[in-house]
């Protein structure tokens, strides 16, 4: 699995995609503190020209993390089944499961990487260009927030790797991972209504408790992982995903033909 | 000698058809193993089986003397691959791809590439990116990418599929070369039959999914023989003729009304004055060799 990851990490570093894509994150995060600096500098009286709502945006919408984790699993992997990699690799004898072990391990390595420059980028020239705010620890509780949803953001990565192998039409893949990312979550919050014991499970998919239980606005961030519960909760969810994901990767990679 | 590949009663079903139907065989080290069959025969779905991309419906596999699948996985190490299209990353370069596929099979030093790229004729252009190859390149690097790591076994699917003729003939004398002195096996499918009849050693006609027939180059040869096309102004009162003074009644009449005599038990004189003796005009006669071609014709029409 080692060579199959050294040469996936060989490919990654030699083609462009993952920088264009990083590059794009970064330039609009730059953009948007850019805009909000012009912006304060013209009107001494506009209100949000301050890191904490910056980084609010963010802050506010983690699942955001999901959806760029997705876009990486695209740029990385879309075409290992189109173009024959996928069957060169089998041919080769390197099995289904050391194949998504190995995919999963390198795209969360290659999203990290890629979230700590965009990060760099974000929060360093939000905190160049901008004032501080009303929420003077913005920049750690972001921080945190996105290290307390990092398992679960690879959790969604690994999910759509398997969703790949499972599905040889792309459109599928992306369905099938909407809705056990987000139409399972909304459907059980409101089956949750009635029923107490769903909506206790509800309460543990990220894409309610993000909804529900991060609030940031100009007053002020009440967030789901100020608390030692919730951090815990961000995690355990988080590890759980990871492994029922990662269980149906392995049972899916194993009957793919390719 | 050793048998490389054995394949008993082995079938491929999929959800509306059938694609191999109980396939039986054995490969030896060594051998050049031609498939021929026509498109839907079930070659490509035979090669993928033994490729490991696909898992069979029924019937067993053993690879380089491997039963189960994880030892198998173990023994593909030892095989080079190109099935329906060779299988590259197009946004990197020809020598990329290859140093991609080096770190996959964990071959040691980078001098391996140079040795196979100048061996398919492609290290002249190894910067080119994959994106921008010609279709005969793209299957020199296929090629290529199969060839590293010294495979003990090859599994070509249609490898001179784009290639020029001179393409062509590099490619057939590089598989003869690597049979003969590397003593490598081959399994090799193509439309082109002329062309695998200058290599196979042994081929299997396979039809509807059926092997129809397992036999060597050399039996083969002796079976095909010798046929008279003959073209004469009343093919029906010819052929009644060939039958009631020459006892012959192996022949076929095409649509174009020539006989077509196999088996010829006199000489090829003795069927011209046949005709004119008997006041039918005889307007063209060739005798022609019995082709890998006509052979499968043949074959695939009896439904053997």
């Amino acid at each position: 699995m080692m060579n199959y990851i050294k040469s996936e990490w060989y490919r990654i570093t030699h083609t462009k995609d993952i920088y264009v894509l990083t590059a794009i994150l970064a330039g609009l995060t730059l953009l948007v503190n850019i805009v909000l600096f012009l912006a304060g500098k013209a009107d001494k009286s506009f209100p949000y020209a301050t890191v904490s709502f910056s980084l609010s945006n963010l802050a506010c919408g983690l699942t955001l993390l999901f959806f760029v984790g997705a876009v990486v699993v695209s740029v990385l992997f879309a075409q290992d089944r189109k173009k024959g990699i996928l069957k060169n690799a089998v041919a080769y004898g390197i099995s289904r499961e050391k194949l998504f072990i190995g995919k999963s391990i390198v795209c969360a390595v290659v999203s990290v990487c890629s979230l700590v420059v965009v990060l760099v980028v974000y929060i360093g020239s939000a905190v160049l260009l901008l004032e501080q705010g009303v929420v003077p620890d913005a920049v750690p509780s972001l921080l945190k927030g996105i290290a307390c949803m990092l398992i679960m953001a690879v959790a969604f990565e690994v999910l759509l790797i398997a969703a790949y192998n499972f599905y040889e039409k792309e459109i599928l893949t992306y369905l099938l991972w909407y809705v056990i990312m987000a139409a399972i979550p909304r459907l059980s919050a409101i089956i949750g209504l009635k029923f107490d014991v769903v909506g206790k499970i509800a309460a543990w998919m990220p894409y309610n408790y993000l909804s529900n239980e991060v609030i940031v606005n100009m007053s002020g961030w009440e967030c789901l992982w100020d608390t030692p519960q919730g951090v815990a909760k961000c995690l355990i969810s988080g590890v759980i995903a990871l492994v029922v994901f990662g269980a149906m990767g392995l049972k899916i990679s194993k009957k793919m033909e390719v | 000698m050793e048998n490389i590949v054995e394949v008993k009663n082995l079938t491929k079903s999929y959800k509306t058809c059938t694609a191999l139907k109980q396939v039986s065989l054995n490969i030896k080290r060594g051998e050049i193993y031609g498939l021929v069959g026509a498109n839907g025969a079930g070659k490509t779905t035979f090669l993928k089986i033994l490729a490991g991309q696909i898992f069979p419906t029924e019937g067993e596999l053993v690879l380089f003397g491997a039963h189960q699948q994880r030892e198998q996985e173990n023994q593909r190490k030892r095989t080079g691959v190109i099935i329906e299209e060779p299988g590259f990353y197009p946004q990197l370069s020809i020598e990329g791809n290859l140093e991609y596929y080096r770190l996959q099979k964990g071959i040691p030093g980078k001098a391996v590439i140079e040795e196979t790229l100048k061996t398919v004729g492609l290290w002249e252009v190894r910067k080119k990116k994959g994106k921008t190859l010609s279709l005969g390149m793209k299957q020199r690097l296929g090629l290529a990418i199969a060839l590293m790591g010294e495979p003990e076994l090859l599994l070509l699917d249609e490898p001179i599929n784009g290639l020029d003729p001179s393409g062509i003939i590099e490619v057939r004398n590089l598989l003869k070369k690597l049979n003969q002195e590397k003593n490598i096996t081959i399994i090799i499918s193509s439309h082109i039959l002329s062309e695998l009849e200058q290599l196979a050693t042994v081929y299997g006609f396979l039809g509807k999914g059926t092997l129809l027939e397992q036999i060597s180059a050399k039996a083969l040869h002796e079976k095909c023989g010798n046929y008279l096309d003959i073209m004469v102004s009343d093919a029906e009162m010819y052929t009644m003729l060939l039958e009631k003074q020459f006892s012959h009644n192996h022949y076929l009449v095409l649509e174009d009304g020539t006989v077509r005599i196999f088996d010829l038990q006199q000489e090829p004189e003795k069927y011209s004055a046949l005709a004119s003796e008997n006041g039918i005009g005889l307007r063209a006669m060739t005798l022609k060799q019995n082709s890998l071609e006509d052979y499968y014709m043949n074959l695939a029409k009896e439904g053997k």
